[in-house]
Parts: structure tokens; C-alpha cells; sequence
């Protein structure tokens, strides 16, 4: 025996394992009668996370279509109508640097 | 197919090296036998597809597996900050039942990496040959010499701390 082993002398298992083994194979199986508790605890768990997580989503997109749709909607009927001054419309329009409008009805003034 | 008998056959046979080797993991006979009764209901729930002739080593690549997975989940246990009876660490009787030479052969098993642990134990327990000691635990057989090499001297050392 090496200097190794000595420090793991043989145990002597407790008695009556192969008894409690015999009792355990002949038991129905737990496994056979259907679902195992883990597992079905496991897929309970993901519907219950993923039925609200996909209704959230419909609900999300629903709301994104008809916000689309009122915008649009707004842009349609409150359009700004074209400037018009004195009856004419302005022929150009320029931003300078003090960020001024300047509006001219001629291209001399 | 596996026979009841052969499955018996085989319990007798590899009860004492399991046990043995189990026990230097767990320290604690009732988690032993749990987990060697585990891998032979797994085995006997499977027994269509297995060959007798290779049984002895199903067994012990099914209690290996069944042995890191509880040590793992004890490590994680330890790590979480849960009453100890809860976890199940506390065990005043095992400690008393251990004794001092005992205690510190557990206190330096756990100061060596997990797979350095496995190769030791292995080896003193398992009786298999080295090649297919190796081959068992998916790894070339000059890593597990090496691995039992270093495995053995860190040991000593810590036995002789």
C-alpha cells in the first residue's frame, strides 16, 4: 500500500443497501406516469412569461399603427396653406445669420 | 439488455469501491447510498439499450456525473446566504463522526481542484486501468497521468501542512 492510500483505509458501506435497492426497482417508476414536477413547473413558468410578453408586443404594435395613423391623419387636415403677402406669394425666402426670416415679393427689394 | 441479476450482480460488486469514493466527496454515508441508488435506478430504467459485459463502467461514468452534479449544487448552496439547515450543511453528527484524521484529509481533499480531486480518488478506488480510467473520463491518458502526478504531490503537501 503507497503513503496515499493509507490516508483512505476501505470503508464498509452501511448494511442493507442492496435490500433498499430491490425495494426502489420495484417501486412504479415516478417518471412514467407522465409530466415530472420540474419540468412542468418549468414550462408553466414560460407561459406565464411569454403569453403576457407576446400580448404586450400585439398591444405595443397596435398602438405604434394608429399613432402612425393619427399623425398622418393631423399632417393631412391642418396643412399650413401656402404665405401669401399682399396677394402675392413671397418669391424667396432666406435664413441669414441671426437666424431672421426675410421674405421678398421682388427680386429688387 | 441488462438483466436484474446482472444489475444485482454488479450493486455487490461496486458498492464498496462507490462508496468509498463517494464518501471522500460528501463525507456523509446517507448522501453516498442516495447517489449510488440513484445511478443504478438510472441504469435499470435504461436496461433495454445496455450491454452487461460493460456495465461496471456505465456505473461508474454515472456516478461520477451523479457526484459532480451534487457537488456542485452543494458548492452553489454554500455560496447562498440560506440558514444552514436549510442547505443541509449542518450536520454536528457527521462532524463528531469524522474525527481528527478524518477532518483533515476532508480539509485538504477540498483544497485541491475539483478535477485533481477526481483523478486521486479515482485512482485509489475506482480499480479500472489507467487507459480506460482515462478514456471514462474523456481525456488522454498522459493528461490524466500528469493530472494524478500533480494531483498527489499538492496533496501531500497539504497533508503535511
Amino acid at each position: 500500500m503507497s503513503r496515499m492510500e493509507q490516508h483512505f483505509p476501505s470503508l464498509e458501506p452501511p448494511p442493507g443497501g442492496l435490500g433498499r435497492l430491490r425495494e426502489r426497482l420495484d417501486r412504479p417508476s415516478r417518471r412514467a406516469s407522465g409530466f415530472r414536477p420540474v419540468a412542468a413547473a418549468a414550462v408553466v413558468l414560460a407561459i406565464l412569461v411569454f403569453v403576457p410578453w407576446l400580448l404586450e408586443l400585439v398591444h405595443t404594435r397596435q398602438n405604434q399603427s394608429l399613432q402612425i395613423e393619427e399623425l398622418r391623419r393631423t399632417l393631412a387636415e391642418h396643412r399650413v396653406p401656402p404665405l401669401v403677402i399682399d396677394g402675392q406669394r413671397p418669391r424667396q425666402l432666406e435664413l441669414d445669420s441671426e437666424r431672421l426670416e426675410a421674405y421678398f415679393l421682388d427680386a429688387e427689394q | 439488455m441488462l438483466s436484474r441479476q446482472g444489475l444485482e450482480a454488479a450493486y455487490v460488486r461496486l458498492e464498496r469501491p462507490l462508496y468509498n469514493y463517494l464518501y471522500r466527496w460528501f463525507w456523509h454515508p446517507e448522501t453516498c447510498c442516495d447517489l449510488i441508488h440513484d445511478a443504478f435506478e438510472r441504469i435499470w430504467r435504461k436496461r433495454a439499450d445496455i450491454d452487461e459485459g460493460r456495465i461496471d463502467a456505465l456505473v461508474w461514468t454515472t456516478v461520477i456525473n451523479l457526484g459532480r452534479n451534487r457537488h456542485r449544487r452543494d458548492k452553489l448552496l454554500d455560496w447562498m446566504p440560506l440558514p444552514p439547515t436549510l442547505t443541509g450543511a449542518s450536520k454536528p453528527d457527521q462532524e463528531a463522526e469524522l474525527g481528527e484524521r478524518n477532518r483533515r484529509l476532508r480539509d485538504a481533499l477540498d483544497r485541491l481542484p475539483d478535477m485533481s480531486r477526481e483523478v486521486v480518488l479515482l485512482d485509489i478506488f475506482c480499480g479500472i486501468p489507467p487507459d480506460r480510467l482515462a478514456s471514462l473520463l474523456r481525456i488522454p491518458a498522459g493528461t490524466l497521468a500528469s493530472r494524478k502526478h500533480a494531483a498527489v504531490r499538492r496533496l501531500k503537501e497539504l497533508l503535511d501542512e
